[in-house]
């Protein structure tokens, strides 16, 4: 289930402009947090958006190094 | 085809004016952990790493684009979670110490 390219760069769209929002409020200490948590969510959209984009085929790999460099990012 | 350059050029143009403004008026002790979301939001190039491992070349080009794929997913986890570590010791408008003596 793949989307179309232009589908997919929308979505691009909508994660800048959390990216954006998210940096602006990173500026103010009263909502820092809530930027930070905004951008994450940006990049949240832009990598599920990723994977459903046609030039993937293979996704075993992918998932596996996703896991492993989730594991190692958080600390654990 | 030149008016495609033409227009990046205006994204280009408009970004520069949009993060010069974002970033100017930051006080001084949010400094870092807007250095250290910033790290974060750079790990973007993961959404390039999977197009290459996920699109069916050669094993070797899979393998290197895996890895790619784990090392940009360390940038953007460690990131914003370092980030938020940072954040949350900014608990009132004096600001505490923002470098950790967790952990």
């Amino acid at each position: 289930m793949s989307l179309s390219i232009e589908l997919i760069n929308v979505w691009y769209i909508v994660a800048a402009a959390l990216f954006i929002y998210g940096l602006k409020q990173l500026g103010s200490p009263a909502t820092a947090v809530r930027g930070n948590l905004l951008s994450a969510i940006g990049m949240l959209i832009a990598i599920v958006v990723t994977l459903f984009s046609k030039g993937i085929v293979q996704f075993e790999w992918i998932i596996g190094a996703i896991i492993v460099g989730t594991i190692i990012g958080s600390g654990f | 085809m030149e008016m495609e350059a033409v227009f990046l050029a205006f994204v280009l143009m408009l970004s520069i004016f949009l993060g010069f403004e974002l970033i100017s008026k930051v006080p001084a002790t949010l400094h870092t952990p807007l250095m250290s979301g910033a790290n974060a939001i750079s790990g973007i190039t993961l959404v390039g790493a999977l197009t290459s491992a996920g699109a069916g070349n050669e094993q070797i080009a899979t393998w290197l684009g895996a890895t790619a794929v784990g090392f940009a997913t360390i940038n953007v986890v460690g990131g914003y979670m370092v980030t938020n570590r940072m954040l949350s010791m900014f608990k009132k408008k004096e600001a505490p110490p923002k470098t950790g003596e967790g952990a």
